[in-house]
């Protein structure tokens, strides 16, 4: 493809009409949280984006960031916009093998130097480097290499956002997150195992229409898809402000469709667009599905507790949400989250469960 | 006749029950983007697929503002339907993705929905379709004369 060629050029290559590339705006529009005046100045800026040069490196990973964005049913706009994209380098993709994919990655450094975006999935091992290499070079320094030149860093997925499972205790290769090591350069961080294959092209749609990164979140996450948690958009919040739990899988409760915050749901403590985005073209997500949120968006979520365990004791976040559940004042809600760090630290160490009537 | 139950009857939905505070602003939101829209030119738009509407109170917004004269279905990259409401010039907007999922929903205040009107560039490269066809049609003709 050449790579002159604009998206507009490309997608009419590709059979979609004006029209078609105006509902994608739409699409966009609302998946960013725009106003939707604003999706004729999305198409207008699309139709005259180069297509970007994009460089993605897999690290210590289980390729799922790769798979989750390459599942699509059957062709989407969106796969479509990634179809479009220069994917100069991609060692599980791409053709090419050995020293021609090498030169393929370090061709496209040279060509677009300071322009390319590059897409990290994977943690790195810095503790001892040889865990992880490509071609004889150390994941380590082919991070510092690639991000040298780029003008963005999409951190892909929970393993490169923030570490992720190998990240997990012990973290035996000295696990570490992208942003743990690149410190001068703008770094969006898409964590999700796997994270939604629409917040991707989200991000890439958002850079192309405005040459800059979105609105980040204190874990430098978009607030467009992780601005909300997984409880605020759940549609079994109304049982949880009802005090209607499921005991069990298989009881009443559950069955009802009842809140999973006592068999372990995370979704008080996840931040993620799973709830109204879903999954599989919309079709569900986990709680829908009758299991609880893992709480795979947050960092360290693997050495979180139990994926089956209730959250123990109220982050800032439960505890304020209890707070207002139980109707009381704010000094009572210092008074409760106190209460709730000595009920935690007892049943960490008697590794009891706690259920939602602790931390009333 | 057995019962009174197997006489078909259509029960008007009632409006009240599920008009919440939610579909009220909206519904003055349109009242708001009307008047900007008469008065100005400026076309209003509101997306629907952010809002928190219930079923109830998705029920209630379609009871107001109806179906209108004009049914319009687009097959571009999927289908979608825009559809004039019973108020004149508020259009309800719904666009699906190749897979029939709905990708966005809107309410648009305008005489013609943008996305129907054809674009400059299509507008020429029509034309040149069409000429070059009848270029086509008349060397066939020439050459059935010969």
């Amino acid at each position: 493809m050449d790579k002159n060629q604009t998206l507009a050029d490309s997608l009419k290559s590709q059979g979609i009409s004006r029209r078609g590339f105006m509902k994608f705006c739409a699409g966009l529009a609302t998946m960013m949280a725009l106003p939707p005046g604003m999706a004729p100045k999305i198409a207008e800026a699309l139709e005259k984006a180069q297509r970007p040069s994009v460089i993605w490196l897999s690290f210590q990973e289980c390729t799922g960031c790769t798979e989750s964005l390459t599942r699509a049913h059957s062709p989407s706009i969106e796969s479509l916009i990634f179809d479009s994209i220069s994917l100069d380098y991609h060692h599980t993709l791409q053709a090419a093998s050995g020293d021609a994919a090498e030169e393929a990655r370090e061709h496209a450094m040279k060509e677009f130097y300071g322009k390319y975006l590059l897409i990290v999935d994977g943690s790195i091992p810095v503790g001892n480097p040889a865990y992880s290499t490509i071609a004889g070079i150390s994941n380590l320094d082919m991070l510092k290499e690639a991000a040298a030149g780029a003008a963005a860093i999409v951190s892909m997925g929970t393993c490169a956002a923030y570490g992720g499972l190998p990240y997990a205790k012990p973290n035996p290769t000295g696990a570490a997150s992208v942003s743990d090591i690149i410190k001068d350069k703008p770094i969006i961080n898409l964590p999700g195992c796997p994270p939604i294959p629409v917040v991707m092209t989200s991000v890439l749609a958002h850079f192309l229409t405005f040459g800059q990164i979105p609105d980040l979140d204190s874990d430098g996450r978009p607030l467009s898809f992780y601005g909300d948690s997984i409880h605020d958009r759940c549609y079994r919040r109304p049982f949880y402000d009802q005090g209607l739990f499921a005991k069990s899988f298989d009881d009443e409760g559950a069955r009802a469709g009842w809140c999973l915050y006592e068999l372990g749901c995370k979704g008080p403590t996840t931040h993620n667009a799973c709830a109204t985005t879903k999954w599989n073209q919309g079709t569900s997500f986990p709680i829908q599905s009758g299991h609880g949120c893992i709480g795979c968006s947050e960092p360290n979520f693997w050495d979180g507790g139990g994926f089956y365990d209730a959250l123990s004791a109220p982050t800032a976040d439960i505890s304020s949400a209890a707070a207002t559940a139980i109707g009381v004042g704010a000094a009572a809600g210092i008074a409760v989250g106190l209460a709730n760090r000595m009920k935690k630290a007892s049943a960490v160490a008697k590794h009891e469960k706690m259920t939602v009537d602790d931390i009333k | 006749m057995s019962g009174l139950a197997e006489i078909p009857v259509s029960v008007e939905p009632s409006v009240t029950e599920d008009l919440s505070g939610n579909v009220i602003a909206l519904l003055h939101e349109i009242t708001t983007l009307q008047e900007q829209f008469i008065e100005t030119g400026e076309i209003g738009q509101i997306d629907l697929m952010t809002l928190p509407l219930t079923d109830g109170e998705q029920k209630a917004l379609d009871t107001v503002l109806g179906v209108g004269e004009v049914r319009c279905q687009l097959d571009a990259a999927g289908r979608s339907e825009i559809n004039e409401t019973l108020m004149p010039g508020v259009w309800r907007i719904r666009y699906y993705s190749v897979n029939d999922d709905l990708i966005t929903e809107l309410i648009e205040i305008s005489e013609v929905p943008e996305i129907i009107k054809a674009g400059a560039d299509e507008l020429k490269e029509g034309m040149q379709a069409l000429k070059a066809q009848l270029s086509e049609l008349a060397q066939t003709i020439n050459a059935d004369g010969e």
